[in-house]
């Protein structure tokens, strides 16, 4: 690891810039030379995140068991819960019988890829893919999960990954932010501020959340009656009698505001072009669906982390809800499959054909796994499945993963872990490692302490690496 | 630069406090620290005589912490190469010459009990005892103070920082006119008095105190919390002493004989988020509830990083992980389930009426008491009139207390009997009752009523034998979400009672009670998870000796009743236990009839026979006791704290996680502090005595500093939440003993303290940043000028809607909603905004509903904190998201429009009005630069609104044209400018 300075100054200096309310100001828009990461040849340089929120059931889309089928309806054996803690909405349950999946299982590439008919799209891209059987997560709620996969931590308070990331690499382009996060999905659990949010980071690290409709970045648009001509006069009077001011008080500080001003301004032109997807060919629209014609849709949004991927943004992360199957699975999947398995795979496929996947890490997963037994009533055709810690599966694609690999592998329930478990923090470890960071280089001071995305934990795991 | 001598006097000597530890802290403790378990090879180099193991005082030659620094071998090299740890040179040489000059060691000097120390020589500009301090620091750095701003810009700064708002023009003309001596001190004085101050100073209170309308976990359902909010500008109004504000808010409900004001100021430690998903282990959040109250307690009062010593010794500070746990002791005692209620307050909660409902509920109380001593009044009468009754017509009989009654079966019934009747309203959320005649055999377990339905859910109710046991069950979500309360006694096989539970509505078992033979039983609470509220229609049909989850009753019921929307009073269960037939207690003589059952016919008489004046008066006591009870339902409640009547053992938690459990431990201080003192008890009561205690090194010094920082711009300890060895070293440790000495001395006054502040030369300087400042002090720690400070989201806010003219002042009550986007709650969970209207849009920002998860957007993007968790320190960024917000976001946009109003028709003269909208906004006279400036653009948007009349009226929001739009719209972009003017964002 080459370092310009010893890091205890590269820190200790950030800080104080930081407290003092942020040399230059250029914050949001800083651009990437001010930056101290990466320090190494980073094999990534951007991250394109499809987060499924709720929980997507891994026997149902990737880990195969089919001799699950021969155990329709009987008990999980007690030594396969080994002590396992379960959620307050099954523990009160009498009885824990195996719920085989009903989704068909084939085969997809050269590496013959067992995927689930659920996935059809994604069969195609199956030798870009590193499929994950064995992350695990310490949690076993919706909101500690997520909480713990985004930042590093169960409990509000920690910068979430996007954040880390635009205060460690800065910015790449001066007229969007380094992090946007976008939703998608109707009902399922909630989403929060705080999966995008800046922790104790400056809240200029916070992800920027695009949304569908008139402002894609919250108030965009000037109020109705003021065009762009005249709202370019206010600019420049405003500058005018900020710049006057800023003689009067020999504030400098007053010159980062004017630029922030500024910036504002061609966010307004900026940001339209962005998400503006009419200059795209039809073949486009036949590659991500034609959902992606429609603001809102996971396709939509997938579409639109590919044009930030061009344009130089860092970190994009989509938030689908609705993959929280306690009951109805069978029905609850196929729509979620199809609200996302096209454009997924559209995205992966598009971002190789443009050159752009060697670069972009992609990453698809939620924030744990489902369990073996059924939620509810089992019958032939539906079951529910609960919460599950133990293992669930996560695929991420370029950016020097290495493709076409299934690493770990769980046991004949889906259950436990029985190769080469992945802990969340090695998660973060690793994937900050392909942007170059090393993780426990990449600290904030605040309460006396260097906090990490990682915590005091994390290792990088090179079988995943290409 | 070398120390002041602050600790060991000596101006050559190297400041220990200021210097060394720091570097050792940083570098050295995690391996060699107070964690003993981590520590390695039994070194410490936190202590003097632990240092002392690789050192020898003035012998730098013979130190092996010197050689080992220097050490290029990686086996020999501290610290170590894969500590990613390094020291520079100066660190280096710094600890040499410190090991030279015979290693002086001090004490931290946060843990050192403050004491007042000389006050510097006094000069001409001083004007109180905060400026020798000051000055005296300046010195060093060849600094000398600014001068004093200019009138203008002082009251701007002052009614900003004592109110929250900025002057009106005419505070601003009456000050700058106003040439008596004590014109200063007396704007100072109409500040500290306005109503205004309370709500100003309470926002920063807010954001420590993790306040907010929701939980804050996953759902976000919301909570009542105002009253608390509400407390607190009041507790600021009227300048409750810290001590007091500190022990009501940490022990109200503790003190002796507590009024209700002392009870709601405990919701401080309930503001903490609350999770209610239905799959969490209790004992997890139970310990994550706890956490976060010694965490923020400890964080707000003694400025230390406590949250580090949940998992291990501390690495830093004197809190070891049993004592961090001794502290968790005091604050896990709360009768509380562990599950948030998903929408509404968790208990323990009570009820908060306003002063004006306060009045309303006494009346309603009057009201009914009224009523039933004008029906006992009549009672003589009404018994005679009864007995004649009796013998006349007892055939006719009908039932009693029928009014709610929504199902009756007066009947014997063989159980099981199945029904098809589906019955609204059985619901935890709901009040409801039932009554009946049990005889049942298989007392062991047995179904004698229930909605629940089938299915691993079993929404409904249940009520059951159980062990012997009468359970009473109400189920939205076995087992998640259950509340369920038992009798303590138990019945014998064949034993036949009379039963009766009632629920409150209220949806926790405290609200649900049992009846045995007409009496309250004593109960036990066995789950109290009950978080869903369900819609009247929950639960399946009824089902009577039976239900789809547990064995049927071999017995009979008789007499079932179910009454909705109504709990019984006790009297009226008490007739209803009556086992006697209405009839046949009307066959008996008069002189063989129980009291019980004379009440029960007498009741009957008066529902059924009596003269209709008898019967109003009846009815009056039944109608005055529901009006009272609907009262009580809509009045708010909020969270307190309260103690369990035992208090649990408290286990260390190995790593931190919720069921490793180690050592036991018991309630205690951290050793390193001074002990509690001796009278006060092992509670939080006796904790906030603790920390309120001149003794206590910290608790005035934290308190001091958080007020300082906005008035000056910076904390005199600069890291306002960590006050331990590897937080800041004071700017200014004499002045900062000095003030919290004082600050006790005076009896923990706050606006005393305040008064102080503004009235010093220090806080009058002018913020003109000059060379020497930018190359000597560029933070302005020293002082020699005033801080130039953006405005934060609330307070931009609140001047947008003052400036305008929008503004209105309502203080208190329950929150509100002002404009949102569309759909920013509904995209990203299960809830919609309803933008308020009229007056909730705008009010204060302070009184802005505040949803955890999806916090308002303008606070957010504008350096709020987000009130998930503690935040004493402020941020202060520079975003685009920010200049959008402030030149688009529809409360700014309003403003401007206001505000251009006001100045397109504030006179007729152009170049007055230009001069008319500066001066509202910065409270001062534009310069003829700033005015040529302005009236230009002003003539340039009036050209551009000249061609494009349709957009005037957008801009405008009106429909008709009028040859004055053109002028106006103008006017409103001119007002958008002046909103965003550097000055009028900044607190100058």
């Amino acid at each position: 690891m080459i370092n310009a300075e010893p890091l205890y100054h590269l820190h200790r200096r950030r800080f104080l810039q930081q407290a003092a309310g942020g040399l230059g100001g250029l914050a949001l828009m800083h651009l990437s030379q001010g930056a101290a990461f990466p320090t190494a040849a980073p094999r990534a340089k951007r991250i394109i995140y499809l987060f499924q929120s709720g929980g997507p059931p891994q026997h149902d889309l990737f880990d195969y068991k089919p001799q699950l089928r021969q155990r329709q309806g009987s008990e999980v054996p007690a030594t396969v819960f080994n002590g396992q803690r379960l959620t307050g909405m099954t523990a009160g349950q009498t009885s824990f019988p195996v719920a085989a999946s009903t989704f068909d299982f084939h085969q997809h590439g050269e590496s013959g890829l067992w995927l689930s008919e659920a996935v059809p799209h994604l069969g195609k891209v199956a030798d870009d893919l590193c499929v994950v059987k064995s992350l695990h997560t310490e949690a076993i709620n919706h909101d500690p999960a997520i909480t713990f996969l985004q930042s590093g931590f169960q409990l509000a308070g920690r910068p979430s990954m996007g954040a880390w990331l635009s205060y460690g690499l800065g910015n790449a382009n001066a007229n969007l932010p380094a992090f946007v996060a976008m939703l998608s999905g109707k009902g399922g659990q909630p989403l929060y501020d705080r999966l995008w949010g800046p922790g104790f980071l400056p809240s200029e690290h916070q992800g920027v959340r695009f949304r569908s409709g008139q402002d894609p970045v919250l108030y965009l648009n000037n109020p109705q009656g003021m065009s762009q001509a005249l709202r370019r006069d206010t600019l420049d009077d405003l500058r005018a009698l900020n710049t006057l001011h800023m003689a009067t008080t020999g504030d400098h500080e007053i010159e980062a505001r004017i630029s922030q001003y500024e910036m504002a301004f061609r966010m307004q032109a900026s940001i339209p072009e962005l998400t503006d997807v009419s200059d795209e060919p039809d073949a486009t629209f036949a590659l991500y669906g034609e959902d992606a014609r429609q603001p809102g849709t996971y396709a939509y949004n997938a579409l639109m982390a590919r044009r930030l991927t061009e344009r130089g943004t860092r970190f994009v992360q989509l938030f689908h809800r609705g993959w929280d199957t306690h009951g109805g699975l069978p029905r609850q999947l196929r729509a979620r499959c199809a609200e996302t398995d096209q454009a997924s795979a559209a995205l992966v496929i598009d971002l190789k054909r443009r050159g752009l996947l060697d670069d972009t890490l992609v990453i698809w997963g939620g924030e744990f796994g489902r369990t073996v037994y059924c939620q509810g009533k089992l019958t032939a055709k539906d079951y529910g499945r609960d919460h599950h810690p133990r293992c669930f599966t996560t695929w991420m694609a370029g950016g020097g993963i290495k493709p076409g690999m299934v690493y770990g592998e769980t046991d004949d329930f889906s259950y436990n872990i029985v190769r080469d478990p992945l802990s969340v923090h090695d998660f973060h470890a690793t994937i900050l490692h392909l942007l170059g960071i090393d993780h426990r280089q990449l600290t904030y001071r605040f309460q006396g302490r260097h906090y990490r995305l990682t915590d005091v934990h994390g290792k990088v795991v090179r079988a995943l690496l290409a | 630069m070398l120390g002041l001598g602050w600790m060991c006097g000596d101006l050559l000597a190297i400041d220990f406090n200021r210097e060394i530890r720091p570097i050792l802290a940083e570098n050295c403790f995690q391996c060699h620290g107070p964690d003993a378990a981590e520590r390695k090879g039994a070194l410490r180099l936190d202590t003097e005589d632990g240092a002392h193991a690789v050192l020898v005082p003035g012998r730098p030659d013979r130190s092996d912490l010197l050689s080992r620094i220097h050490a290029t071998d990686s086996d020999e090299q501290m610290p170590p190469p894969d500590s990613q740890k390094t020291l520079s040179d100066e660190q280096k040489r710094l600890l040499h010459d410190w090991i030279a000059h015979g290693a002086p060691w001090a004490e931290h000097w946060a843990f050192v009990r403050p004491t007042k120390p000389p006050l510097p020589e006094v000069s001409t500009w001083d004007r109180n005892a905060i400026d020798p301090y000051v000055r005296t620091r300046m010195r060093p750095q060849e600094l000398e103070p600014s001068p004093e701003a200019n009138k203008a810009t002082l009251i701007r700064r002052l009614t900003l920082d004592l109110t929250g708002l900025p002057p009106a023009p005419d505070e601003v003309s009456a000050f700058i006119e106003d040439t008596r001596p004590d014109a200063y001190e007396r704007v100072v004085s109409r500040l500290l008095a306005s109503p205004r101050h309370g709500e100003h100073l309470a926002w920063r209170w807010l954001e420590a105190a993790r306040y907010a309308d929701t939980d804050g976990y996953q759902n976000d359902g919301p909570r009542e919390m105002w009253p608390w909010r509400d407390w607190v500008i009041d507790a600021y109004n009227h300048n409750l002493p810290f001590d007091q504000f500190t022990v009501e808010q940490l022990a109200g409900d503790l003190l002796p004989h507590p009024t209700r004001a002392q009870r709601i100021a405990t919701g401080f430690n309930r503001n903490h988020r609350y999770n209610s998903e239905s799959g969490l282990v209790l004992e997890e959040f139970l310990l994550e509830n706890a956490v976060d109250r010694v965490d923020t307690t400890a964080t707000v009062w003694m400025g230390m990083t406590a949250s580090c010593a949940r998992c291990h010794d501390h690495k830093y500070d004197p809190l070891s992980q049993k004592e961090y746990y001794q502290l968790l002791a005091y604050f896990n005692n709360v009768p509380e389930s562990g599950r948030a209620i998903k929408f509404g307050n968790s208990e323990p909660w009570i009820q908060a009426p306003t002063a004006g409902q306060e009045i309303a509920w006494k009346q309603r109380r009057q009201a009914f008491a009224k009523a039933q001593e004008t029906l006992a009044k009549a009672a003589p009468e009404i018994r005679k009139e009864t007995k004649k009754w009796a013998q006349r017509s007892p055939e006719l009989l009908d039932p009693i207390l029928t009014e709610h009654l929504a199902f009756l079966r007066a009947e014997s019934l063989p159980a099981p009997s199945s029904t098809q009747t589906k019955i609204d309203g059985l619901i935890g959320n709901g009040r409801f009752s039932v009554s009946a005649h049990v005889t049942a055999q298989n007392v062991d377990e047995a179904a004698l009523l229930s909605t629940e339905r089938p299915g691993s859910e079993r929404q409904g109710i249940l009520i059951a034998l159980h062990e012997g046991h009468v359970r009473f069950h109400i189920i939205t979500r076995w087992i998640a979400g259950v509340g369920t309360v038992e009798t303590t006694r138990t019945f014998q096989p064949g034993e036949s009672f009379h039963l009766a539970v009632t629920n409150d509505g209220t949806q926790r078992a405290q609200g649900m009670r049992i009846y045995i033979n007409g009496q309250l039983a004593t109960t036990r609470i066995r789950h109290n998870t009950n978080s869903n509220r369900s819609p009247a229609t929950f639960g399946d049909v009824l089902r009577l000796g039976s239900s789809p989850h547990v064995a049927s009753l071999m017995g009979t019921l008789r007499d079932i009743r179910i009454y909705t929307g109504h709990t019984l009073r006790a009297e009226d269960i008490q007739l209803l236990a009556e086992p006697t037939a209405l009839s046949s207690i009307a066959s008996l003589p008069a002189h063989r009839r129980t009291p019980r059952q004379a009440a029960a016919l007498q009741q009957a008489f008066l529902e059924q026979a009596a003269p209709p004046a008898w019967k109003r008066m009846a009815q009056r006591v039944r109608e005055t006791h529901a009006a009272l009870l609907a009262f009580e339902d809509a009045l708010p409640t909020t969270m307190v704290m309260e103690e369990r009547p035992t208090v649990p053992p408290t286990h260390l938690r190995i790593r931190g996680v919720y069921d490793q459990r180690g050592e036991l431990v018991q309630r205690a201080t951290p050793a390193r502090f001074p002990p509690m003192p001796e009278k006060a008890p092992r509670n939080r009561l006796g904790l906030a005595q603790w920390l309120v205690d001149d003794t206590h090194p910290l608790t005035a010094r934290v308190a001091v500093n958080r007020l300082w920082e906005p008035f000056f711009g910076r904390g005199l300890v600069h890291t306002a939440e960590d006050f331990g060895v590897q937080g800041s070293p004071p700017s200014h440790p004499h002045l900062l003993d000095w003030l919290a000495v004082t600050f006790m001395e005076r009896g923990w006054d706050r606006r005393q303290l305040l008064r102080q502040f503004v009235l010093s030369a220090t806080y009058r300087q002018s913020s003109q940043i000059r060379d020497i400042h930018r190359q000597r002090d560029p933070k302005n720690v020293y002082l020699s000028r005033a801080t130039r400070r953006r405005l934060t989201g609330n307070l931009l806010r609140d001047q947008a809607l003052f400036l305008s003219g929008l503004l209105v002042e309502q203080h208190g009550g329950p929150s509100v909603k002002p404009y949102q986007p569309a759909n920013l709650w509904r995209e990203a969970s299960n809830f919609s905004y309803q933008v308020g209207q009229g007056a909730d849009l705008y009010r204060r920002s302070l009184y802005t509903y505040w949803k955890r998860t999806l916090a308002p957007p303008t606070m957010a993007i504008l350096d709020t904190a987000d009130r998930e968790w503690c935040a004493v320190n402020a941020k202060q960024t520079n975003t685009p998201l920010q200049a959008l917000t402030l030149l688009n976001e529809p409360t700014f946009i309003e403003a401007a429009r206001e505000l251009g109003l006001r100045i397109g028709s504030a006179n007729d003269d152009p170049a007055e009005q230009v001069r008319f909208g500066f001066r509202l906004v910065t409270s001062r006279e534009p310069t003829a630069q700033e005015h040529t400036i302005l009236t230009h653009a002003l003539q340039r948007y009036r050209d551009r609104f000249k061609s494009t009349p349709q957009a005037a009226r957008a801009l405008l929001q009106v429909d008709s044209p009028s040859s004055r739009h053109g002028y106006l719209a103008a006017c409103v972009a001119l007002a958008n400018v002046l909103l965003n003017l550097d000055e009028v964002t900044t607190r100058e």
